[in-house]
């Protein structure tokens, strides 16, 4: 299994204090840590934490909307978030075991009068999560059919 | 013990930690619950936090708010801002 190596790409669209912003193909990388799941975002230095994969990715979704909002009432931009995690990360997710899982997520924002920021989609289809296999993943992996 | 041999650590004494180490002015921390905003150079970071917060999470931390000092979340009464400490 080769690794994704496409980059995420993100968009920011406002009119006024009105915001649209969509990450697309974010790779973000999974490992399991003690207490739990770690999930690092490479393409964007983000990370979140979790008792499961599935919290771990919950956490970081909502974790990563709630950053792109401080953002947005900030600097009203997503400009300085846009920075990749460091090279440790990335050694680490390169040296890591072939096998990998993905799913994905789409995020849209937007700004309401208040300076709030709504969600209006978050559907699983453009950040990749990329998952470690387990011991016995691999070896099933390395099994030739 | 404030945290596991596995290098978790109390949510409680991450947060202790981090107030703390706000104090120098480097960064702000706000705290609602388990959710966390950190701002550090005009960039905002929210994270949810687990309790125990795990180790890759603490050494993140430690990393990008504490010059590395991970030992901070593993001895709190290290933590030193100016001529006073933690407690």
């Amino acid at each position: 299994m080769k690794k994704e190596s496409a980059g995420a790409t993100a968009l920011h669209a406002h009119v006024g204090d009105h915001h649209a912003v969509g990450v697309l193909s974010l790779r973000v990388f999974l490992v399991e840590d003690t207490s739990g799941w770690f999930a690092q975002g490479l393409d964007i230095d983000y990370s979140a934490s979790g008792a499961n994969v599935d919290e771990v990715k919950k956490n970081f979704e909502d974790g990563f909307c709630k950053t792109v909002h401080e953002h947005l009432v900030m600097h009203g931009s997503i400009e300085r978030l846009l920075k990749p995690a460091d090279q440790d990360a990335w050694k680490e997710f390169y040296e890591s075991p072939k096998g990998l899982r993905f799913s994905s997520i789409q995020l849209y924002r937007t700004d309401d009068t208040n300076h709030s920021v709504d969600t209006v989609s978050l559907p699983f289809d453009s950040i990749q999560f990329m998952q470690r296999l387990s011991s016995r993943e691999m070896a099933r992996e390395a099994i030739p059919a | 013990m404030s945290y596991s041999p596995d290098g978790s650590v109390a949510l409680a004494v991450v947060i202790q930690v981090m107030e703390v180490m706000a104090q120098t002015g480097s960064f702000t921390f706000r705290v609602d619950g388990t959710l966390v905003t950190v701002v550090k150079d005009g960039n905002p970071e929210v994270t949810i936090l687990m309790d125990p917060v795990g180790r890759r999470m603490v050494a993140r931390f430690a990393n990008k708010y504490c010059n590395g000092k991970i030992e901070y979340f593993y001895h709190p009464d290290m933590v030193v801002v100016g001529n006073g400490t933690s407690h």
